[in-house]
């Protein structure tokens, strides 16, 4: 029975290997839909309205593949920054850029609401890892009893 | 009275000479120790309280001494009884034992003291210590602001450091109402304060006070000595807690000291150049001419000694600590970050914090692809344990399944209920099992390794798996 079990298996597995799309698909779409989870978490913020239009963009235009960006045109992180010296104006509106780019919706926001973007997308992300983490050992643990169990 | 000191810590005997010798503050220590004694599930006989508070006043110097600053949430000062936890506050506090005792601690960082005698220097220490552990944690921000915090974040500074002057005057007055009239007499107290912190105008200064010519950015900074100790005295309540963020500005202060006009950011250049004129002949008048502020706008800012009062600069400023206090918010959220103290080092902390989270929510999601290839949420509620061969709905249509995993834990974690979700799960992995994958990754999950390795790992193996 074992062995039936492991050549089922690796049956299984060879044909999951060759299907690499689905895999992969599966991964992207759960992901997407971690994302929109994410987005729903923290509802009212921009961020959460900007992810969330990102995703129904991107899933609208996923069908024909195009990768219709709207970038805004990122406020300048000269005028946002204090008081620095020249070098470091330059540093501080480079990673200021950089932050802009990783949290959604941040091309259009000032330091200071940047910052307060960030930090509940930071906590709304901690609570996403956590989340699928616990999701992910859940259902490990299961399988693992499922094995056990002689299934 | 015992003097048992707690290996490598503050002996205790130092305490309680000061405790026992205390003539003038007789009144203080009686006063603490009947706030002592009335705190909750406080009823020990008053030698073991002692006992207690030295304990704890030492384990405060020991903490101290390690440099630690614990996270915003040990500021709950807990009855004798419990452990003390206030890491925090005490850190703020130690630090600066010989100002005056309303004097409110002047830097962000408290200076690990290696010689703890200081403690026994300051008679009025071991009061304070005392009066710590009376709280009970009611008034988090007010109790920070009595040592002047700059984690307290949320209570304005000069609130902060009114009410610490507000210990000085006051002696036996429960903690609590102080606090509240510390909070309440904003505006009036802070000029007021800046009387015995330029008395006291010392080294501990020096580090705001290259701030200060930086930080008054529409007075000429031809102007920036003549003023840069006046202004200082004002400063150590805000520098104390935007030292860190002002950091980059000190190094720049000296060349605005100098230089007529900052070529720097534009705005201030707006800022600077209509009030550059003014702001020199303001100054004068504006050091004694201090009137106290209307209680009724709830955008506080208050003209500081030398400082030009123009609406540019003021703006300026409220912006400046706003974004200061979004930056220690930060701060506490992402972990590690507590020990930086520069504007860019501590974003590149924020970034590289945002992008390890991004990554994990995206390896998980494919983590959660190999582990349920088949289980569709949706259907979870509706099994029951007879139907072991229902088949898995397809999975193209759990586009959210996340929306739902709250309920698919809560579900799962019933024993009772646990069976359908194992069935489906079964179901699923016969259909399409892709066990060897699943048991690497579980393992590296068990692991909990920290989220960059384990990371990692993980994802080379399932890399691995997915090739072999």
């Amino acid at each position: 029975m074992e062995d039936q079990g492991n050549n089922k298996t690796l049956s299984l597995i060879k044909t999951s290997t060759s299907s690499n799309s689905g895999f992969l698909e599966r991964g992207r779409r759960i992901k997407v839909a971690a994302e929109m989870g994410l987005a729903e978490s923290s509802r009212g913020r921009h961020w959460s309205r900007a992810l969330r239009d990102r995703l129904l963009r991107r899933i609208g235009n996923g069908a024909c593949g195009c990768q219709k960006e709207g970038l805004t045109p990122s406020k300048v992180a000269e005028d946002l920054v204090g008081e620095e010296g020249d070098d470091e104006v330059i540093e501080m509106a480079r990673k200021l850029r950089a932050l802009q780019k990783l949290v959604p919706g941040g091309e259009d926001l000032a330091m200071d609401r940047l910052f307060e973007e960030t930090a509940d997308y930071v906590e709304a992300l901690q609570r996403q890892v956590n989340v699928m983490r616990a999701l992910a050992s859940l259902l490990g643990m299961l399988e693992k009893e499922k094995r056990l169990m002689g299934g | 009275m015992n003097c048992r000191p707690p290996p490598g810590r503050l002996p205790p005997c130092f305490l309680n000479l000061n405790w026992e010798q205390s003539m003038d503050p007789t009144s203080h220590f009686e006063s603490a120790l009947s706030s002592i004694v009335s705190s909750p599930s406080s009823n020990s006989p008053a030698p073991a309280e002692r006992l207690a508070v030295n304990n704890f006043v030492g384990r405060l110097g020991s903490v101290y001494n390690s440099g630690e600053i614990s996270p915003q949430s040990h500021y709950m000062t807990t009855p004798l009884n419990s452990p003390p936890k206030l890491n925090l506050s005490m850190t703020g506090y130690i630090g600066h034992p010989q100002p005056a005792v309303g004097s409110p601690p002047f830097s962000a960082n408290p200076i690990p003291i290696a010689h703890l005698d200081q403690f026994s220097a300051d008679p009025g220490f071991a009061e304070r210590a005392a009066r710590l552990s009376c709280f009970d944690g009611r008034n988090y921000s007010a109790f920070a602001g009595q040592f002047g915090l700059p984690e307290a974040g949320k209570l304005s500074r000069s609130s902060s450091s009114q009410s610490l002057k507000a210990i000085g005057p006051q002696t036996g007055l429960p903690e609590r109402g102080k606090a509240k009239d510390a909070e309440s007499g904003n505006a009036r107290e802070e000029s007021s304060v800046s009387d015995p912190v330029s008395a006291s105008g010392e080294v501990n200064l020096k580090g705001s006070g290259e701030t200060n010519p930086r930080r008054r950015k529409a007075a000429p900074k031809g102007r920036g000595k003549d003023t840069a100790l006046p202004n200082s005295a004002m400063d150590p309540p805000k520098a104390a807690a935007e030292e860190d963020s002002n950091a980059k500005r000190s190094r720049s202060a000296e060349d605005d000291g100098t230089e007529k006009e900052s070529i720097k950011p534009k705005v201030e250049q707006n800022g600077s150049g209509s009030a550059s004129g003014d702001g020199g002949q303001k100054q004068g008048k504006e050091n004694n001419a201090k009137s106290p502020e209307p209680p009724k706008d709830y955008i506080h800012v208050r003209a500081r000694r030398g400082q030009a009062t123009d609406s540019h600069s003021l703006a300026e400023r409220v912006r400046r600590e706003k974004i200061s206090q979004r930056m220690k918010l930060l701060q506490d959220l992402v972990p590690g970050c507590n020990k930086v103290n520069g504007k860019a080092v501590m974003l590149d902390e924020i970034i590289n914090y945002v992008q390890s989270l991004q990554r994990q929510v995206e390896f998980l999601s494919m983590k959660l692809a190999t582990v349920n290839p088949r289980l569709d949420f949706n259907n979870v509620a509706n099994l029951l344990p007879k139907d072991m061969h229902q088949t898995c709905g397809p999975v193209s249509n759990s586009v959210y399944p996340l929306e739902t995993s709250g309920a698919v834990l809560s579900y799962a974690n019933q024993p009772q209920q646990g069976a359908p979700f194992h069935c489906v799960v079964t179901n699923a992995l016969e259909t399409e099992c892709m066990n060897p994958l699943d048991s690497t990754l579980y393992q590296n999950l068990g692991n909990r390794q920290p989220y960059v390795n384990g990371f990692g790992d993980a994802s080379s193996q399932v890399n691995n798996c997915h090739h072999s």
